[in-house]
């Protein structure tokens, strides 16, 4: 029985592999259309795990459950400098291909983002659900969809990465108190860059004011907004004013209607922490607040632009071992400072897997091969795997691994 | 050897005894298998015969059914098996599955306090002897809530008694007083004030303030500085100090609304786009219900419905 599935899938899969190919190449920065099958083939000609549907703008309630690929060469674009979990990433080495699955969460952001009017402030939504249920997954859905319909990517893979493992610390020269993170700022600008480039040559995105770094360097207002991102990448000493001039460029640019802009960061809640391993020169140790990378970032998620949408999430693995607060519902972890800040928003949660997507889920693994075990693969099998997991994904993804 | 001759000297005794010609006087002869029959066969040991003296059958056997208790158990006494007519058991079986022991020679019945001269019908004996010195219940209480109602301070002593040199006893000086805090009129901030004062004394489910009162020796004063209590408590709280207004919103123990950060932030939005008030006023009932109730799945589920619908979003 298995045999034959794997068969099959791989057969279809050689087909669809051809076919997609064509399909990426062919669009650009458009939303591609949907090539429908000819009459005379079945619906799908793939396993009914996968969609044959890649595009996330295309995805609808009927592909739930069901995996989609991933074309490398957008995932090098998006994804280079960090977006899929790293769990995930070894799983997609080892399969070869980057097949994600289109549930639920990611679907109704999709659906709001569609249906959004974008003369109105820019909506916070806020991802929240227990560990390993999938909110960085959802995140990386999410901005592959606002990579197609060609918003500006402003990305934050792990916001807590910058506040447990700095690069490197240093007081800030010109604000008393404050430190910097130059290599992390220089880390992200190079990120940004990689992620719009096909966006930063658009002659729209010019800057809206002058920014002065120093008596002699200047950028005038005119200028591309490429000239910033390059300012803070070239010189390390600027990097994180030029973050702060660049989203508060977006801003405006987005309220000028002359881009849109997609805002997703993941790990939210520690911005709104009391600590982190940086120290001051006097080696004291400092909160979030107190380091110049944090407040770009949390001004960029308040709802005094239009024209874009807001995607943080809450987890509680943020927080530092000691720290955490042993909830997943986003006030418990963004605090009462960080609900008011965020408030109004929309909560969306993540949860373990349905029976239909636990099974698709089976069935992609079995195709796979990381199932091998034939036990698995039987009602028992799955009943076992189902209870042990209890269908949370990640748990899903340890418990199958020797097997 | 001795008890030898002494046995003989018995025996001739018996002997004579038993000798019709002396019917007059009978000699009283309390050996176990003494006379004759004891005698056959029998060497120097001699064996004792099961019975002993005979005793006449326990009391409870011949009690009527109808017979006064009251009578037979007048006053608090020691557990007499003999005197009770009932098949008690008590205790832990040496064995398993044996049944509990039974009444008779049971130490475990001794021990223990038994009720038995207060049944019911003794007890009613008793309220009828009191009865006479008694005043008639007023006729206005007729349940708990107008008892409340006209007497809503209960103050509790207790008494204690001793048989040793001294009546006294240290404990008999604490004073209770219970009131309900409804009874009494604070409303929102000298309510707060009030329980602020109180802390945990009070109890919310019962709604009971229990004040309990040990500092003066006798309990007379205790009583007295129980009601000065009282009275400071509600004083207290119905005065205003020029400090109580510093409260801010931090402050407070539930989310309010109207001072929240968050309408201000709603106000600034409504500022750029339309958002419908009625909305507004549903949105801000679902955040107050999730910052007051505490957080999960459904006052989330509320809060993001309702979040939707201000925001202008529905799904297709």
């Amino acid at each position: 029985m298995i045999g034959k599935s794997v068969f099959r899938a791989l057969n279809g899969k050689q087909e669809v592999v051809k076919r997609c190919s064509k399909i990426v190449i062919r669009a650009s920065s458009t939303v591609p259309q949907m090539s429908l099958p000819s009459s005379s083939e079945n619906s799908n000609p793939l396993p009914f795990f996968r969609s044959i549907q890649n595009s996330p703008s295309l995805h609808a309630s009927n592909n739930s459950g069901q995996f989609y690929t991933i074309d490398p060469s957008i995932k090098k674009q998006l994804f280079l400098y960090g977006g899929i979990p790293k769990t995930f990433d070894e799983l997609c080495n080892t399969f070869k291909e980057t097949c994600m699955m289109i549930r639920e969460p990611a679907l109704e952001i999709m659906d709001y983002m569609k249906s959004t009017n974008f003369n109105n402030a820019a909506t916070r939504y806020c991802l929240y659900g227990k560990i390993g249920t999938g909110k960085s997954m959802t995140m990386a859905h999410v901005l592959h969809y606002g990579f197609e319909n060609s918003f500006v990517i402003v990305h934050v893979p792990w916001a807590p990465y910058w506040y447990k493992f700095p690069k490197e610390y240093s007081d800030c020269p010109t604000k008393e108190g404050m430190v910097d993170l130059p290599l992390d700022a220089v880390a992200w600008l190079i990120h940004f860059k990689n992620q719009n480039s096909h966006l930063l040559a658009d002659p729209n995105l010019s800057v809206c004011q002058d920014w002065e770094w120093s008596k002699r360097e200047i950028t005038k207002k005119g200028a591309p907004l490429a000239e910033i991102v390059e300012m803070g990448i070239n010189r390390v000493k600027y990097s994180t004013n030029c973050i702060e001039a660049l989203l508060q460029e977006l801003k405006q640019l987005s309220d000028l209607k002359r881009c849109k802009t997609i805002v997703v960061i993941d790990g939210f809640n520690i911005f709104f922490s009391d600590k982190t391993k940086i120290k001051t020169a006097a080696f004291e140790k400092i909160p979030p607040k107190r380091v110049t990378i944090t407040s770009p970032f949390v001004d960029i998620t308040k709802q005094d632009w239009s024209n874009g949408a807001v995607i943080v999430s809450v987890d509680d693995l943020a927080f530092f071992r000691k720290d955490q607060r042993n909830t997943h519902y986003p006030r418990g972890l963004l605090g009462p400072e960080g609900f008011e800040h965020l408030d109004p928003f929309i909560p969306i949660e993540t949860k373990n897997y349905s029976e239909k997507e636990f099974h698709y889920c089976i069935e992609y693994f079995l195709e796979r091969r990381w199932i091998i075990n034939p036990h698995a693969a039987s009602e028992e099998g799955r009943k076992e795997l189902a209870f042990i997991s209890n269908r949370n994904p990640f748990n899903l993804l340890k418990v199958t691994a020797p097997l | 050897m001795m008890c030898n001759s002494r046995y003989r000297l018995l025996r001739i005794v018996a002997k004579y005894s038993t000798d019709a010609s002396n019917t007059e006087f009978r000699v009283l002869d309390l050996r176990k298998g003494s006379g004759e029959s004891a005698m056959q066969g029998r060497g120097r040991f001699q064996k004792r015969t099961e019975g002993g003296p005979q005793l006449l059958p326990p009391r409870e056997t011949r009690m009527p059914i109808d017979q006064d208790w009251p009578s037979v158990w007048p006053g608090p006494r020691t557990f007499h098996p003999a005197s009770v007519p009932l098949p008690v058991r008590q205790g832990y079986p040496a064995k398993d599955l044996a049944a509990p022991p039974g009444k008779y020679a049971n130490a475990e019945l001794m021990k223990i306090p038994n009720f038995l001269h207060l049944t019911p019908a003794a007890v009613q004996r008793h309220c009828q002897a009191i009865k006479r010195f008694c005043t008639p219940w007023p006729s206005k209480l007729t349940n708990e809530d107008a008892c409340d109602k006209y007497f809503p301070v209960q103050t509790t002593t207790c008494d204690y008694l001793h048989s040793s040199p001294s009546i006294r006893d240290p404990l008999a000086r604490i004073v209770t007083l219970q009131v309900k805090l409804s009874s009494l009129p604070l409303e929102g901030r000298t309510r707060d004030k009030f329980l602020r004062l109180v802390q945990e004394r009070y109890n919310p489910e019962t709604d009971m303030v229990t004040i309990v009162v040990d500092r003066c020796p006798t309990r007379k004063q205790n009583l007295d500085y129980s009601h000065f209590l009282l009275t400071v408590l509600y004083h207290e709280s119905m005065k205003e100090e020029s400090w109580e207004r510093e409260k801010s919103p931090l402050d407070n123990e539930l989310f309010e609304w109207q001072t929240s950060a968050s309408r201000a932030a709603i106000d600034s939005l409504a500022v750029k786009q339309k958002l419908d008030p009625d909305y507004i006023q549903h949105y801000s009932e679902a955040l107050t219900n999730l910052m007051n109730k505490g957080e999960d799945q459904e006052t989330l589920a509320d809060y993001k419905e309702r979040a939707l619908r201000l925001l202008g979003h529905s799904r297709n």
